[in-house]
């Protein structure tokens, strides 16, 4: 801290002598000399001091819960290469916080990013590219999905660390009493959730929530979708406001709000009141991804395991389903010492070598992005994990643009409005779409 | 006296330099980039100069005539004028019962003084938990009385009226204690004289109290007004601007736009809001400034 | 002139619901911190926990804890910030206060109305062009001297303007007494009119502690590393993705409030004449 302070002097004696000469950061090209270091986790001790050698410490944040965080700064800090300070950062806010820094040479080394965020960084230039700094079949152990948000205008910006989807979370104890089998169609699961409000003193079967994210099921459930984007990141086509979007989303209003899901949620904490509700068994039903399981397990409801079921969500009419993919990836940062770059290639790949990533899979469920982590025994035995597998299968992946970040801003409250009878489903939809319009028209195909 | 203007100058000095440095400048700034189009994509960062571009009234155009500010410039003038409305109507309420003399009115004081103690951004976080639809105390204690509750931090309705609930809580503690200091400096003769009149109470608040309490009153709801337009921490942390925006103030709306990167927009919004200020303060002043010259 | 018996009923009724509005949502936090994660969110109220726990006070000291154990990071800067703010703005008004309280000069006027428009500035005027300059230009982020500058660019204007009402309260022989004993202006300025005004100069310090001590938007902008922190963003930290740990917020919550408090109640005499010299008349 007084080192820091002590270094932060200077620039104070500038700024009062209004001094306004840019400040130029260190050098921002990336270094492409540092020796591919063997394969995935080879030996990883070797390669990581010689890469290391003359590095004192790595700076690493990431947005981690708070079940997540403990084990997540263990495993960075057990790096032999170099001492590794990992901190977690508050998620609110965390995109901008990282953008500021970055753009004032004062972000951390390495950082672990909303799969979202990564092609608006390396847009900027913030990102130290890494195609050739990781070897070809090193990348090619990790699943195209995940991979594909860290890649832009043809280079891999990050190494993705875990993915996700939505799945279909049920109390099994509860589908067992009403006699329901866990719904695959959308059919079935409005029929499960009546069956389950009859016969059980269940008052609603699920609880939806407001929030566009997890909206993107049932659109693509019934054949709409967001926007897509061709190879070269040029916008050809907004699906947001299309037939198959407006009838996924009629299909939610008309058929689930009031009739298996409460129609009166409180949007600002509903996240949260989902899951509390799920945990103490008031509702048997929720949408949600891996990263929440650890909290749920620690409920009274899941004291058992065994009793929290996972199924794919449920399909549309033509048997159509998307759940969205999520997850997190680590980049690095343009703006570090030269010196430290090599070093903290070699971090970032033992962070996430097939068995640093069975670990965060068998201790937080966590879905691994390799797929040698799949094969470890730790992660075969995960029940959890098998289970999402098959969510991932059939996920979507999301358009991949430097506004995949802000594609939320519009699309949320619009839904709401919807949500809430301000607004006509088609006319809600149209609203995003305009607005979408606008947001990506330097990126709209001709 | 030429000695004396040196002097004074010496002495001003100091300040004039480190304001022109940290706001006259910066405020230069913030104009500029109101009329340019910076963004998080075309600042300067240490890997480029700036590559913003000049683009006249383009901003202000964009921002005056769009539905979306106009919408919250009405909520922010209602925000405002509602709020300080309780301010001061509570304040006054609970300073004439204070400027009582009973066994305990002290204590009393100190109590209802509590929220002005407690940070804002604290109070503001703490009713957000209070406000949850479902497991929120208040929800939870209207129930006992077999009221169902609103969503008060996403119903259309209520989210309006959840962040006013929080801010005139945080807020009637200084105006009660601004007024009732101004009560116990009318002169007891006043009051000796109504008395003599044979004025009732009712008549002895209209026309004594009120009267004497004008210039405190006058420079309270000034500031009043002031700091509730600029209150950024009770809308952005009770209701965070839902749902859907539809509760952010001005300061609020330029905030996101600052850390959506529209650093351009964001210099407008303030520009006009200060802009917006300063009209405001200088009617207000002259208003009762002219009055007070007539009376 | 006793009051009749329903009328001080009266009185005693509205002056204690008033009361248990204004203390019920402090007196929930303190008990919310000492809440366990089940019973944050519960359809039971619970005034006194009925599982009484101190893992949400521990968790803040805590480095193995999910959010870091900064306390003392963050209080720490909580201080130094605050400190050097009103070190900052004291020492840079006092003399500015004198002057336009004493002088007259070209130029007193649009002073005195700079200072009256500044401290109406609501914070996000200047965000945008102080995040560039003091952000990117000169790299202060994550620095106190950010936080300290961004402070005194209210602070100042505020000092400045209490510091001149409490100066033209003291008469202006003293100073010509001090003359006739050989003292310049500067030495009268020195000797005689700060070592008077202590009372004044406590006052404004306490305002401009506090306000930055409470400040919250600048060092949202500012303050990207939690062990950065000062207090009023900590809180931040206990915002997840999607959740929020209500435990942890509270328990922060009621530590910092408890000084802020004291500090109030031992100050609020001063408190109340600052307002009648400074607020009022400003």
């Amino acid at each position: 801290m007084t080192a820091r302070t002590m270094r932060r002097l200077l620039p104070l004696a500038m700024a009062t002598s209004l001094a306004l000469a840019a400040c130029t950061g260190g050098g921002a090209s990336p270094t492409p000399e540092d020796e591919p270091a063997g394969t995935a986790g080879a030996e990883p001790t070797e390669a990581a001091a010689a890469a290391c050698e003359g590095v004192d410490s790595i700076t690493f944040t990431h947005t981690m819960n708070d079940q997540e965080t403990p084990v997540m700064n263990e495993i960075a800090e057990g790096f032999e290469g170099a001492t590794v300070e990992s901190t977690q950062i508050p998620f609110e806010g965390a995109q901008q916080a990282y953008d500021q820094q970055a753009a004032a040479g004062e972000a951390p080394d390495v950082f672990r990013a909303e799969i979202a965020w990564i092609a608006d960084y390396a847009d900027k230039g913030y990102l130290v590219p890494l195609t050739d700094q990781i070897p070809q079949e090193e990348w090619d152990d990790f699943l195209p999905g995940p991979l594909a948000y860290g890649q832009w205008q043809g280079e891999t910006y990050a190494v993705p660390q875990v993915t996700d989807a939505l799945a279909l979370l049920y109390n099994r104890r509860l589908l067992e009493e009403a006699g329901v089998e866990a719904p695959e169609t959308m059919e079935e699961f409005v029929e499960a959730g009546q069956t389950i409000q009859d016969s059980t003193d269940v008052d609603t079967a699920f609880y939806m929530r407001g929030d566009a994210y997890w909206l993107q099921p049932f659109l693509w459930a019934f054949g709409g979708g967001l926007f897509d984007v061709n190879e070269e990141g040029q916008v050809t086509e907004i699906l947001v406001n299309n037939e198959g979007s407006v009838a996924g989303l009629e299909f939610l209003l008309n058929e689930v709000l009031g009739g298996i899901a409460p129609e009166d949620v409180d949007f600002a904490n509903d996240y949260g009141n989902a899951m509390t509700a799920f945990k103490e068994g008031q509702v048997a039903m929720i949408f949600n991804g891996p990263w929440s399981t650890a909290d749920v397990l620690s409920g009274p409801e899941f004291e058992d395991p065994e009793n929290l079921g996972i199924g794919v969500i449920p399909a549309g009419p033509e048997g159509e389903m998307g759940s969205p993919i999520g997850g997190h990836s680590y980049v690095l940062y343009a703006g570090m010492d030269e010196a430290k770059q090599a070093c903290a290639v070699e971090f970032v790949r033992y962070l996430s070598s097939a068995e640093n990533q069975a670990r965060l899979a068998s201790e937080l469920n966590l879905l691994p992005t390799r797929t040698s982590a799949y094969e470890l025994p730790e992660v075969q035995e995960n029940q959890l994990i098998a289970d999402f597998q098959a969510v991932i299968e059939n996920a979507t992946n999301r358009p991949v643009v430097p506004e995949g970040g802000a594609i939320y801003t519009d699309f949320g409250p619009n839904f709401q409005a919807a949500w809430t009878g301000d607004k006509e489903p088609q006319q809600a939809l149209d609203d995003v779409a305009a607005a979408w319009e606008e947001l990506l028209a330097d990126r709209m195909a001709q | 006296m030429r000695e004396r203007m040196w002097v004074a100058y010496a002495f001003m000095a100091p300040v004039a330099i480190v304001m022109a440095l940290i706001v006259l400048y910066p405020l230069g700034l913030s104009i500029w980039s109101s009329f340019t189009d910076l963004d998080r994509s075309n600042q300067a960062t240490i890997f480029r100069p700036s590559r913003e571009q000049f683009i006249g009234l383009d901003n202000y155009v964009g921002v005056l005539t769009s539905a979306d500010f106009r919408g919250r410039l009405g909520w922010t003038a209602i925000w405002t004028g509602v709020n300080v409305f309780f301010h001061y109507t509570i304040g006054l309420g609970l300073a004439l019962l204070l400027n009582q003399r009973f066994r305990g009115r002290t204590v009393y004081r100190l109590i209802l003084m509590l929220p002005w103690a407690v940070p804002a951004f604290i109070s503001a976080v703490a009713w957000r938990y209070i406000f949850n639809g479902e497991y929120g105390f208040l929800n939870l204690f209207l129930g006992g009385f077999g009221i169902d509750g609103p969503n008060w931090l996403s119903d259309p309705f209520w989210a309006y009226v959840a962040p006013i609930i929080v801010n005139v809580w945080l807020g009637v503690p200084f105006m009660m204690v601004a007024l009732l200091g101004g009560m116990q400096s009318i002169p007891g003769e006043l009051y000796e004289a109504a008395r003599v009149d044979g004025a009732t109470r009712r008549q002895t608040f209209w026309n004594v109290t009120l009267p004497q309490l004008r210039s405190v009153s006058v420079a309270v709801t000034m500031l009043g007004v002031i700091w509730t337009f600029n209150l950024f921490v009770v809308i952005f942390l009770t209701t965070g601007g839902g749902p859907g925006g539809r509760t952010d103030i001005l300061v609020t709306e330029s905030f996101n736009l600052f850390q959506a990167g529209e650093l351009a927009l964001a210099a407008t919004y303030s520009v006009v809001i200060l802009s917006l200020l300063l009209i405001f303060v200088t009617a207000y002043q002259r208003a009762f400034r002219t009055e007070e010259a007539a009376a | 002139m006793k009051q009749p018996l329903w009328e001080r009923v009266a009185t005693h009724s509205i002056l204690i619901v008033a009361s248990a509005i204004a203390v019920f949502p402090i007196l929930w936090v303190f008990s919310t911190s000492f809440k366990n994660q089940f019973d944050v969110l519960s359809t039971e109220i619970e005034l006194i926990p009925a599982d009484p726990t101190l893992e949400n006070y521990q968790a803040l000291f805590d480095p193995g804890s999910a959010t870091g154990g900064f306390f003392w990071n963050w209080f720490g800067n909580s201080l130094l910030i605050s400190v050097l703010t009103t070190a900052l703005s004291v020492f840079l008004a006092a003399t500015a206060g004198y002057a336009l309280s004493r002088h007259r000069f070209w130029g007193k006027r649009p002073s005195t109305t700079f200072f009256l428009v500044s401290q109406m500035f609501p914070a996000v005027i200047l965000m945008v062009p102080l995040y560039q300059l003091l952000g990117i230009q000169f790299r202060l982020l994550n620095t106190p001297w950010a936080l300290v500058l961004a402070y005194a660019t209210t602070a100042v204007p505020f000092c400045v303007l209490m510091l001149k009402s409490y100066f033209d309260t003291l008469p202006i022989e003293l100073e010509e007494a001090g003359k006739i004993d050989g003292l310049g202006p500067f030495g009268a300025f020195w000797r005689i009119v700060v070592p008077l005004s202590t009372p004044g100069i406590a006052v404004t310090a306490f305002y401009a502690f506090i306000t930055a001590w409470n400040e919250f938007l600048f060092a949202l902008v500012f303050l990207t590393e939690p062990e950065s922190f000062t207090l009023p963003i900590g809180v931040r930290l206990f915002i997840n993705q999607f959740t929020q740990n209500w435990g942890g917020t509270m328990a922060l919550s009621v530590i910092v409030t408890i000084p802020v408090m004291v500090f109030f109640y031992l100050a609020q005499r001063y408190l109340i004449s600052g307002l009648a010299t400074g607020g009022v008349k400003g």
